[in-house]
């Protein structure tokens, strides 16, 4: 096989392509859905495939097939080709690669257990047990349960000489509760809402997630909500919690930071970014306790990897470090124009994909509090926990997001719960009004397998590292 | 293209292999090219041809599905076949699985153009000059996407259905900036020889001529002009999250309560119909149960729920042929929609307004606040401009809104008689209209 995508690569080149590049991706996915006691899906999909990336004459043409044989991977070589010529007739200057070192290597996602030699049986019966438990709560009429998993062989072949095998693994879970009373509906979610959670990791990370353990907390709370108050509409004191800071993190630093939307490569669809390059190493972005970094080395991470899909070596890179802003996420494209080498946060998210900057895992580093001392130290306040919504502006600006639950905090203790809390802001006013940060007893690697960019429309797995924060003066209770 | 004949083969050969008893079938082809343009260059540039079978077999009521990409290869199909069977056997019974469609005939629409199916990159690098050529004039960066398309889809099951139907599309769509001024436009059709190119690039540019020197401006309950691009985006999200059965039947959905009764403005009419072709037409669903028109909202009043087969058959009523590849969760959702017109236009309804403003459309909206009440929040982008005594005047710097749609379709006050096929989440034929009392929960800084 990896003679027919080194041939591939070289009939490119022979066509004039100065660099050229191959992805080769097989890719396994098993989901399985509970609801209601019932299962209602288990699905299995595979998919394979190729993707082509060339230079030609300064710019860059890519193309792709399922279809794995010589004879297909010569087409799509040549079509690559012509499509960079059709590239190169509105241009303005030749794409330039920052040097990278060259790899021949190999990266697999260490696991303990294999989630698809995991019998089907076991899986079915956890989902079930955990839905059960949750609809033996009166008032719950909606009980859901999921798990998905991945396996995804990638083979990357470049003109440089780079020759590189990776099998990652990824395995996630959660857990739903809505509880329904007439036109009143409240979710609660386990370990996070919109399918769970999700790490690079095997059938472990499954188990250790304790779905069952956790299910009465969650139908408690989402039935509770039914009839508890509004929260109130002021400006105060916010302590959010890690699942919901990790959304945070993602929309208001993770995609600002990505350096082809800050060069308007995204302007047309997702926007562009208020990051400029004229801010970096100038913009107190937040307070002195922010420290947030791109680590596509977490362990267990979503957005842990060997190699990116331009075979640059994984890597841990500051963005904001003191409160600072001081890196972007790169490719070998963009980093050059800065100067730099590129910090390896190129994705794809299949064979069919052209590779756009991703986030790999964005972590906000821990601070120094303990939870409860946190509570004790905030005199008035709301506690908020998991995404219910989220939206901001195409500069990253403006942001608003809904939870689905939150609690008063009056003279320094957990109070009253509130219902529909939202809260909404301006990203560097609201990160300078960080004042606490947990530590990394509470600090958890929240996974996203389902963050949206490009076009055609690509779905990245990317991560974030987060503890409990509290934010001062934040605008909280917009969801009318 | 894979071309009917062999499509039906191969789906037929799947289902005949199949030990259920019941089995279906669906494969879906996609031949896209996509020419993404920024600060006025082409910066990406791609072709991708995919292909992917959907096997359903129900043992019965224990229903395994599964898929694959790999269809030029027998030892995979019979893969698949193994692995959907096995699920099968491996489920639970599902009391909600209701059985397969009886087959019924579907009518033929002719949605493929040949010239479309075979543009070629130099004809997308060329149709991107002539809109970067127009902003140019007036030192206008362009950047955007013009994207051909060919599709197939075909559905076989075990009890007769057999169904296939090639389309294409084209769509173009440009931001277009100078300094701190933006604009933007968008147009798709079936044919891409009904694209215009200039026009898009022309109408983006004026916007962004006329968007500078933005001022601030409060928010709070403001009456907006919107234009199709913002009305699109607002009805079909709450259309499909709203009017699908499953959601209605669970109680997710405000139809639960509503069904039947009054809700918005007498002049807000909704229907689907897969057969229009002047919208995105699909002549049967993914069950391949032929499409046809449906009113969901009439005269302000919620009449229908889209329903599939399952959520059909729970409650003794015909499917409405809206079903959704399987292995989904969400139910049926109606995904050719249609908004009813009115009879101004977005200069009339402007008039019509003393103080107030204009959006050009909307940008990251959410709708999952608060689903029964319909919540929405998001933001203006691309050109919003104050309304002075009826005339668009000042442009004002982006704002966002949150507000229940189920309000601000009660408080249409005017409808353009044209209308205009926009994104959407699904695509939709959409006026523009004027909303008392839109409101606008916060400002940003640009």
């Amino acid at each position: 096989m990896k003679d027919w995508l080194r041939g591939a690569i070289e009939h490119a080149g022979k066509l004039d392509a100065s660099y050229a590049d191959i992805r080769l991706l097989n890719m396994v996915t098993e989901n399985i859905d509970v609801k209601n006691g019932t299962v209602e899906v288990i699905t299995s999909r595979e998919m394979m495939g190729f993707g082509i990336r060339v230079i030609v004459n300064g710019s860059w043409g890519f193309a792709s097939s399922s279809l794995v044989n010589e004879k297909e991977l010569r087409r799509v070589a040549e079509l690559a080709v012509q499509i960079a010529k059709a590239s190169a007739t509105l241009k303005t200057e030749d794409v330039v690669l920052a040097d990278t070192e060259i790899f021949q290597d190999r990266y697999e996602t260490p696991i303990k257990k294999d989630p698809f030699a995991i019998p089907l049986k076991s899986k079915i019966a956890l989902l079930l047990e955990a839905d059960k438990v949750l609809r033996a709560k009166k008032g719950v009429k909606i009980s859901e349960a999921g798990m998905k998993f991945y396996r995804t062989e990638k083979t990357f072949i470049s003109s440089e000489g780079a020759d590189i095998d990776q099998v990652i693994y990824e395995s996630g879970a959660g857990i739903t509760a809505t509880a329904i009373d007439g036109d009143k509906m409240q979710v609660r979610s386990f370990p996070n809402s919109f399918r769970g959670n999700y790490g690079t990791a095997g059938y472990e990370y499954i188990e250790n997630l304790n779905l069952v353990g956790q299910a009465p907390r969650v139908a408690d709370e989402a039935v509770a909500l039914l009839t508890a108050k509004e929260c109130p509409s002021i400006t105060t004191s916010l302590i959010i919690g890690g699942s919901q800071l990790a959304l945070q993190v993602h929309e208001s630093c993770g995609h600002p930071v990505e350096l082809d939307r800050v060069f308007g490569m995204e302007a047309s669809y997702a926007g562009t970014s208020f990051m400029t390059p004229e801010k970096l190493n100038k913009l107190q972005y937040g307070s002195k306790i922010v420290n947030i970094y791109a680590d596509a080395t977490t362990p267990g991470g979503l957005g842990t990897f060997g190699f990116d899909d331009e075979g640059v070596k994984a890597q841990r890179t500051p963005i904001i470090k003191d409160g600072l802003f001081v890196g972007y996420l790169t490719s070998r494209e963009t980093a050059i124009k800065l100067g730099q080498k590129s910090n390896g946060a190129m994705r794809g998210d299949g064979w069919w994909s052209i590779p756009l900057i991703r986030m790999v895992n964005v972590n906000l580093e821990p601070g120094d509090w303990e939870f409860d001392d946190l509570v004790k130290d905030t005199q008035d306040g709301i506690y908020v926990e998991t995404n219910k919504s989220w939206s901001i502006d195409d500069k990253r600006l403006n942001f608003h997001f809904g939870c689905e639950i939150g609690w008063e905090i009056k003279n320094g203790k957990i109070g009253d719960m509130v219902k529909n809390p939202a809260y909404t802001g301006i990203t560097p006013e609201f990160w300078n009004s960080c004042d606490a940060i947990c530590n990394k007893n509470h600090w958890v690697v929240w996974g996203t397998p389902n963050c949206g960019k490009g076009q055609p429309g690509q779905t990245a797995h990317v991560a974030h590292g987060t503890a409990p924060s509290r934010f001062r003066n934040v605008k909280v209770g917009v969801s009318k | 293209m894979i071309g009917k004949e062999r499509a039906l083969e191969i789906l037929s050969k799947i289902v005949a292999m199949s030990d259920g008893d019941e089995t279906d079938a669906m494969l879906t082809a996609k031949h896209s090219s996509l020419t993404r343009f920024a600060n006025s260059i082409i910066h990406q540039n791609v072709s991708t041809s995919t292909s992917q079978i959907n096997l359903r077999i129900a043992k019965g009521k224990r229903v395994g599905v599964a898929s694959t990409d790999r269809l030029h290869d027998d030892e995979s199909l019979k893969n698949l076949v193994k692995t959907a069977s096995e699920i099968a056997d491996f489920q639970e019974e599902n009391p909600n699985y209701m059985g397969m469609p009886d087959p019924a005939p579907y009518q033929d629409i002719d949605a493929f153009c040949q010239a479309t199916a075979a543009y070629s990159p130099a004809q997308r690098a060329s149709a991107v000059k002539t809109l970067v050529d127009v902003c140019d004039k007036d030192s206008i960066i362009a950047s955007g996407s013009f994207k051909t398309e060919a599709d197939e889809v075909a559905i076989v099951n075990s009890k007769g259905v057999a169904a296939y139907f090639p389309s294409t599309s084209a769509e173009i769509s440009t931001v277009v900036m100078r300094g701190s001024s933006s604009g933007f436009a968008e147009h798709s059709s079936n044919h891409v020889a009904d694209i215009d190119v200039k026009g898009t690039a022309e109408e983006a540019a004026d916007i962004c001529r006329r968007n500078v020197d933005q001022v601030d401006h409060e928010a709070g309950k403001i009456d907006v002009v919107l234009h199709p691009y913002a009305v699109g985006d607002l009805i079909s999200m709450m259309v499909a999250l709203e009017f699908g059965a499953l959601s209605m039947q669970e109680g997710r959905s405000f139809m639960s309560e509503k069904m039947g009764e009054k809700m918005f403005s007498k002049s807000l009419n909704v229907w689907d119909d897969g057969l229009d072709r002047s919208g995105s037409p699909m002549p049967f669903d993914f069950e391949g149960v032929p499409k046809r028109k449906l009113t969901l909202i009439e005269n302000g009043v919620a009449k229908n729920v889209v329903y599939d087969t399952a959520t059909a058959r729970k409650v003794g009523k015909e499917t409405t042929g809206h079903a959704l590849p399987p292995g989904n969760t969400w139910g049926p959702i109606p995904i050719n929609l249609f908004m009813g017109a009115g009879d101004e236009s977005l200069e009339s309804l402007v008039a019509k307004v003393k103080n107030g403003l204009y959006v050009t459309r909307f940008h990251y909206i959410n709708p999952f606040l608060d689903l029964k009440r319909a919540v929405f929040t998001g933001m203006t982008r691309d050109g919003t401009f104050m309304i002075e005594n009826g005339k668009q005047t000042k442009a004002v710097k982006n704002l966002r809104f949150t507000m229940s749609m189920i309000d601000a379709f009660n408080q249409l006050d005017g409808l353009t008689k044209d209308t205009m096929l926009v994104g959407g989440w699904f695509g939709v034929k959409a006026p523009g209209a004027l909303i008392r009392g839109f409101n606008f929960s916060g400002t940003t800084q640009f």
